[in-house]
């Protein structure tokens, strides 16, 4: 029922554990709950409004506690955080890197990247998709159609915040207010329901140039996803590391696949520890 | 009638126009306010230098920058933004990332005497725009029209 044996996942183990009936101290949670309950905290910190950084203390655990709306359930930061580091660099660096470009991608940044989990080894969201969106996605002819399929299949926050950019250009008698790409829109709305897409909710905006684009702005790390109506995904991600003013950064353009991978490693990442603050 | 040739302290500010579609649900600007247009080649962010004005307070520099807009003809969103930005912060993540030299240029029209242009980043550059919209907090953010 419980495994500590998710390598790839290990970091989430030692991040937050979750007290819970027949689990004990040394029982992690599968891979399923622990993205769960990360998406949880992220959303009770996210909804709380506190400035709260995740850190191996008793400061920040009495946070977490204070934070939670529901009394019932208790979060903890584990104390021995030592994330996996699996598959060396040489793997990775004779690898096709998909049209990424670095622009200060250091030797930490690839470490933090293969040390994240594979994708076919990622968590899959349960909790969504009573119906599944997809085939209404993919035949529809307008935005609305879009919008609807996410709202039915309970991507409440994406959908609203879609419908809200659609009546702002519907109502906008700015010229360049006009657009907001179809074709843009459709990728965003695949992307977001795919099954091993387990990224906090996003903001979402849309550029210059009518293609939407998704945003996480966090305490010190901040990431963006643009969807070309090509399918290719420009992506840009920040961090700044252990509260020095270095940052670390990165851009590029790539299929879903690496977008996800490289964002994702910036927005679950075990060196930052900093999850859904307001700015 | 030649651009003047005025030198603008890195120590002053800058307000940028952020449409609703570029600010986010906590009144933040996104990073698509701060994107340049490749459609447009847009060499430059247009901003509205604040300190022209020499104003004491904040709050009337930013009202005579929605003069400005009015002015050329422009009516800013309801919920619409001006994000306000020191331009040394900004010359500091566009040096450190943007593919181009920074430079901030005044750029005044006739409706407009306060238009400046930052130069040194393109419509390439997204991280530079992630960055930038990263240095904006609450109490930068002014409505765009007033109620």
């Amino acid at each position: 029922m419980y495994s500590l044996n998710f390598s790839s996942t290990k970091y989430l183990e030692n991040l937050i554990r979750v007290p819970d009936a027949g689990a004990t101290e040394n029982q992690g949670l599968g891979e399923t709950s622990q993205s769960q309950m990360l998406r949880s905290v992220q959303q009770t910190l996210h909804q709380s409004r506190k400035q709260i950084t995740l850190r191996n203390d008793k400061s920040s655990l009495e946070e977490i506690r204070n934070s939670n709306s529901d009394p019932t359930r208790t979060w903890w930061v584990g104390k021995n955080f030592s994330p996996t580091r699996s598959k060396s660099l040489d793997s990775l660096a004779n690898r096709d890197q998909g049209g990424i470009r670095g622009v200060s991608l250091t030797h930490k940044n690839w470490l933090d990247l293969i040390g994240f989990p594979s994708l076919s080894r990622l968590p899959i969201n349960t909790t969504r998709k009573k119906v599944d969106p997809v085939p209404q996605i993919r035949d529809a002819t307008v935005q609305e159609e879009i919008i609807n399929a996410l709202t039915v299949a309970g991507y409440h926050k994406i959908a609203n915040r879609l419908n809200y950019l659609y009546e702002v250009i519907q109502e906008s008698d700015d010229p360049d207010n006009s657009i907001m790409n179809f074709m843009s829109l459709q990728k965003l709305a695949l992307f977001f329901t795919r099954d091993d897409v387990s990224l906090p909710d996003p903001d979402i905006g849309v550029d210059p140039e009518g293609f939407l684009q998704a945003e996480w702005h966090f305490s010190n790390v901040a990431a963006l996803m643009k969807f070309l109506p090509d399918g290719k995904i420009v992506f840009a991600a920040t961090s700044t590391v252990n509260g020095q003013g270095e940052s670390q950064d990165i851009q590029g353009k790539g299929p879903g696949d690496i977008a996800l991978k490289i964002v994702r490693s910036f927005l679950v990442n075990p060196n930052v520890w900093a999850y859904p603050i307001l700015r | 009638m030649g651009i003047p040739n005025i030198e603008i302290d890195i120590k002053h500010h800058v307000a940028r126009y952020c449409k609703p579609l570029c600010v986010g649900t906590d009144g933040l600007p996104l990073a698509c306010a701060f994107e340049l247009r490749p459609e447009r080649d847009e060499k430059y962010l247009s901003v509205n230098w604040l300190e022209y004005y020499n104003e004491s307070e904040l709050a009337i520099a930013v009202d005579c920058v929605r003069q400005a807009f009015l002015n050329k003809g422009f009516r800013p969103a309801r919920s619409g933004r001006f994000a306000v930005l020191q331009i040394n912060q900004m010359k500091s993540v566009i040096s450190s990332l943007g593919s181009k030299p920074f430079r901030v240029k005044y750029l005044p029209t006739a409706k407009d005497r306060s238009h400046t242009g930052i130069f040194g980043y393109t419509a390439a550059d997204n991280s530079t725009a992630l960055k930038i919209s990263e240095l904006a907090c609450a109490e930068d953010m002014h409505l765009a029209r007033l109620p």
